[in-house]
C-alpha cells in the first residue's frame, strides 16, 4: 500500500454546518407553523429529533468511516459504519478525476474528489487539500 | 490496410426521417384539408399555415439530404452532414465496434437500408453515425470493412426461435407493444368477445368465476394477450436468425419484416452472458448474448448469439472464437451450511410472513372484502415466493472466480445469469459487508463491466479475504490485505 488517507474531523464539522444551514428554512417554517397551531408541534418535535440525530450521530459516523487507500495499481475507497462498502478501482479503468470545493470548505482548507469510471462515478468527501493533490497526482501518473 | 476509395449515393428516404416530426404531427391534418379543398374549394387559415410549414420542412429536408456525404477513403470512413452548420466525422475503420444494416419491410420496394456505425474507444465523445443508403451500397460497405471471408453459418430452426420467444417474452413488454391492439380489439369485439373468453376461462376452472372478482379475470386476460403479443413480436423479430462467426468478426442476421444485419469485432465484445429466464430454468434452456462496446447515445449493444439451447451446446462454444468464454481460477462459493442458508432465506421468509399476516388479519377484520383482500395480497405473496427462489438460487448456484476472466454466476433481477468478463473490462468492484457478514468473514460482491451500459451482477456471502486477495493479485497489487478485516 502506498498511501492511506482518513477523512479529518474538520470534514465532519463542515457537513454539520452545511446540514444546519440547509435545514434553517425548514426549521424556521416549522417554528412559525407551531405559533399558528399547536398541532404542528408534534411534527416540529419529530423534525428536531431527526435533525439532531443526523447532525450529531449520522454525519460523524458516516464521514469518519471513509478511508482512501492507494495501492500500486488500484484505488480502494471504504465507507459505511453499519454496512461497510469497499470500492476497488484499478487505475487503468478510471476516465478522469475532478476536484471540487466550496467557499466554506476552502476556509477549512478541504476539497473533495469525484472519480469517473466509464458509467460509474465515485464521490470522495472533502479531505485536506494537500491529500487531494496527492491523489490527483497519483491518478494522473497512472493514467495511460 | 485497404486502399480502396468508395463513394456512396445517399438514398432519398433520408428525407422521410428528417420530416418525421412534421409527418407525425401535421401531415394527416394537412392531407385531410388538402382533400377537402380539392372537393369543396374551401380553404382556411389552418390549411395555409400547414402548407407553408410543409414547404418549409421539405425545403430544409432536401437541403439536408443534399449535404450528406458518405465516403470511404481507404481505412477511414468520412460522414458529412449539415447545410449551414457542417459536421464532418472521420472514423477509422479500426475504431468501429459494430456496423448495423437494418431494412424495414416498407423499405424493401425502394431498396433502402439504414446503416449505423458504432464506435468504440476511451474518449467521452459520442455520436450516432446513422444514414440511409441503397441496400447494395450497404452490403458493399460491409464487404469493404469486414472483407469477404466466408464464415460458417449457424442456423436455428423456427421451432427453436419460437421456444426462445415463448421462454423469454414477458407480459410487461407485451403491454407496451400490444396496448393499442388490445384496446382496439376490445372496442371492435365489445362485450361479446370478453364474455366469450371469460366464459371459456370460467368453464376451465369454475373457481375463477365464483371466487375471484371479475377484475381478476379481466387482468389475466389482458396479461395473456400482452404476453401473446410479446411472443409474436419476439418471434417475428428473430425469424431467419443466422449467426456467422469468423476469426475476427461475428455477423448476426435476423428478422423477416424488419431485416437486420449486425457485424462486430470479437475484440469489441465486453462481456459474455449466459442467461435463463424463470421459464427457461424450468425447461433447462439458456440464451447466450454478448455486450459490444459502443459509445453512441444509446449506449452499448447487446447482441444475442444463441437464442435458446441446452447448456452443453453453449459451453465453450468454440466456434465463436471468444477465448475468454471459459471458467478459470479458483471458484469461490457461499459456505454450505444451515446458518449460511438461513442468511440467504431470512429476508424473503420474513416478507412472506408479514404479507400473510397482513392479508389474514385484514380478511378477518373485514370479511365482506375477503375475496378482494385475497386478490390484492396474492401478487405480493407470489413475489415473496419468487424472491425466496431467487435467494435460494444465489445460495445454491452463486459463485465467482477472479483470474484473466472474471466468471460470476448469480440471479440478477428477473433472470439467472452467468457472466464471463475479461479482467481488463472490469470497471468497479464493490464489496459490501454488514455486521453479521463482518463476523462471518464474508461479503457481497458487485462486479460492473467497464462500458456505457455498465452491466452489473452481484454475488452474495463470499469469503472476503479470498476474494479480495484474488482481486489484488489480478490487478497487480501486493496481495496483503490492509486493515482489520473484521472492523
Amino acid at each position: 500500500m502506498l498511501l492511506k488517507i482518513k477523512v479529518p474531523q474538520k470534514t465532519v464539522l463542515l457537513w454539520q454546518i452545511r446540514t444546519a444551514l440547509a435545514s434553517t428554512v425548514f426549521s424556521v417554517l416549522s417554528f412559525y407553523l407551531c405559533l399558528i397551531s399547536l398541532y404542528f408541534l408534534i411534527f416540529a418535535v419529530i423534525y428536531c429529533i431527526l435533525l439532531i440525530l443526523i447532525i450529531f450521530f449520522f454525519i460523524p459516523y458516516h464521514i469518519l468511516s471513509y478511508e482512501i487507500e492507494i495501492y500500486e495499481e488500484s484505488l480502494v475507497v471504504r465507507r459505511g459504519f453499519i454496512i461497510k462498502a469497499e470500492y476497488i478501482i484499478p487505475f487503468k479503468r478510471f476516465v478522469y478525476a475532478t476536484e471540487y470545493s466550496t467557499p466554506i470548505s476552502r476556509k477549512f482548507k478541504l476539497s473533495g474528489l469525484t472519480v469517473r469510471i466509464s458509467r460509474s462515478i465515485l464521490i470522495i468527501p472533502e479531505i485536506d487539500i494537500r491529500e487531494t493533490a496527492k491523489i490527483m497526482s497519483y491518478l494522473g501518473d497512472k493514467d495511460e | 490496410m485497404n486502399d480502396r476509395n468508395l463513394s456512396f449515393k445517399i438514398h432519398p428516404f433520408n428525407i422521410v426521417f428528417d420530416l418525421k416530426i412534421f409527418l407525425a404531427v401535421a401531415a394527416l391534418p394537412f392531407l385531410a384539408t388538402a382533400v377537402k379543398y380539392l372537393f369543396t374549394g374551401v380553404i382556411n387559415i389552418g390549411f395555409t399555415v400547414e402548407a407553408v410549414l410543409a414547404v418549409f420542412f421539405v425545403f430544409f429536408a432536401v437541403l439536408r439530404l443534399k449535404s450528406i456525404e458518405f465516403l470511404v477513403l481507404g481505412d477511414i470512413i468520412s460522414v458529412q452532414k449539415g447545410f449551414f452548420l457542417k459536421h464532418r466525422a472521420q472514423i477509422p475503420v479500426s475504431k468501429l465496434s459494430a456496423v448495423t444494416v437494418k431494412q424495414s419491410f416498407w423499405e424493401i420496394p425502394f431498396g433502402s437500408a439504414c446503416v449505423t456505425l458504432n464506435t468504440e474507444g476511451k474518449s467521452l465523445y459520442n455520436d450516432n453515425f446513422r444514414v440511409r443508403l441503397y441496400k447494395r451500397d450497404a452490403f458493399r460497405l460491409l464487404e469493404h470493412i469486414y472483407g469477404t471471408e466466408k464464415r460458417p453459418a449457424v442456423r436455428f430452426s423456427a421451432k427453436t426461435l419460437l421456444l426462445s420467444a415463448l421462454l423469454s417474452s414477458s407480459a410487461v413488454s407485451g403491454l407496451f407493444i400490444g396496448v393499442p391492439f388490445i384496446t382496439r380489439l376490445g372496442k371492435l369485439f365489445g362485450k361479446a368477445f370478453s364474455k366469450a373468453v371469460l366464459d371459456g376461462i370460467s368453464s376451465f376452472s369454475k373457481k375463477f368465476n365464483t371466487y375471484f372478482p371479475p377484475l381478476f379475470n379481466i387482468l389475466i386476460l389482458i396479461l395473456l394477450l400482452a404476453y401473446g403479443f410479446a411472443v409474436l413480436y419476439t418471434f417475428v423479430k428473430a425469424l431467419n436468425f443466422r449467426l456467422f462467426a469468423g476469426k475476427e468478426y461475428i455477423e448476426v442476421r435476423s428478422g423477416l419484416f424488419i431485416r437486420q444485419i449486425t457485424v462486430f469485432k470479437t475484440s469489441a465484445v465486453t462481456d459474455i452472458t449466459v442467461e435463463q429466464t424463470f421459464l427457461m430454468y424450468l425447461v433447462k434452456r439458456y440464451m447466450l448474448s454478448v455486450g459490444v462496446a459502443s459509445f453512441d447515445r444509446k449506449g452499448d449493444k447487446k447482441s444475442i448469439l444463441i437464442p435458446c439451447a441446452a447448456y452443453h451446446r453453449l459451453n465453450g462454444a468454440a466456434f465463436l472464437n471468444l477465448p475468454y468464454f471459459k471458467q478459470s481460477g479458483v471458484i469461490l462459493r457461499p459456505l454450505r451450511s444451515k446458518s449460511s442458508f438461513l442468511r440467504f432465506i431470512k429476508v424473503p421468509l420474513l416478507l412472506f410472513a408479514i404479507i400473510s399476516f397482513a392479508v389474514l388479519t385484514a380478511a378477518a377484520a373485514v370479511p365482506y372484502f375477503e375475496r378482494f383482500i385475497l386478490f390484492l395480497g396474492l401478487p405480493f405473496l407470489f413475489a415473496a415466493v419468487y424472491l425466496s427462489f431467487y435467494f435460494y438460487y444465489n445460495y445454491r448456484y452463486g459463485k465467482i472466480s477472479i483470474s484473466d476472466t472474471v466468471y460470476v454466476r448469480a440471479a440478477h433481477r428477473a433472470a439467472f445469469k452467468e457472466m464471463y468478463i475479461p479482467f481488463e473490462n472490469i470497471g468497479i468492484i464493490k464489496l459490501s459487508r454488514g455486521i453479521f457478514a463482518r463476523k462471518k468473514g464474508s461479503c457481497n460482491a458487485k462486479v460492473s463491466v467497464n462500458s456505457k451500459r455498465a452491466n452489473r451482477i452481484k454475488v452474495w456471502h463470499i469469503n472476503y479475504r479470498s476474494l479480495k486477495s484474488g482481486i489484488f493479485v489480478q490487478i497487480g497489487n501486493n496481495a496483503e490485505i490492509c486493515g482489520n478485516n473484521n472492523q
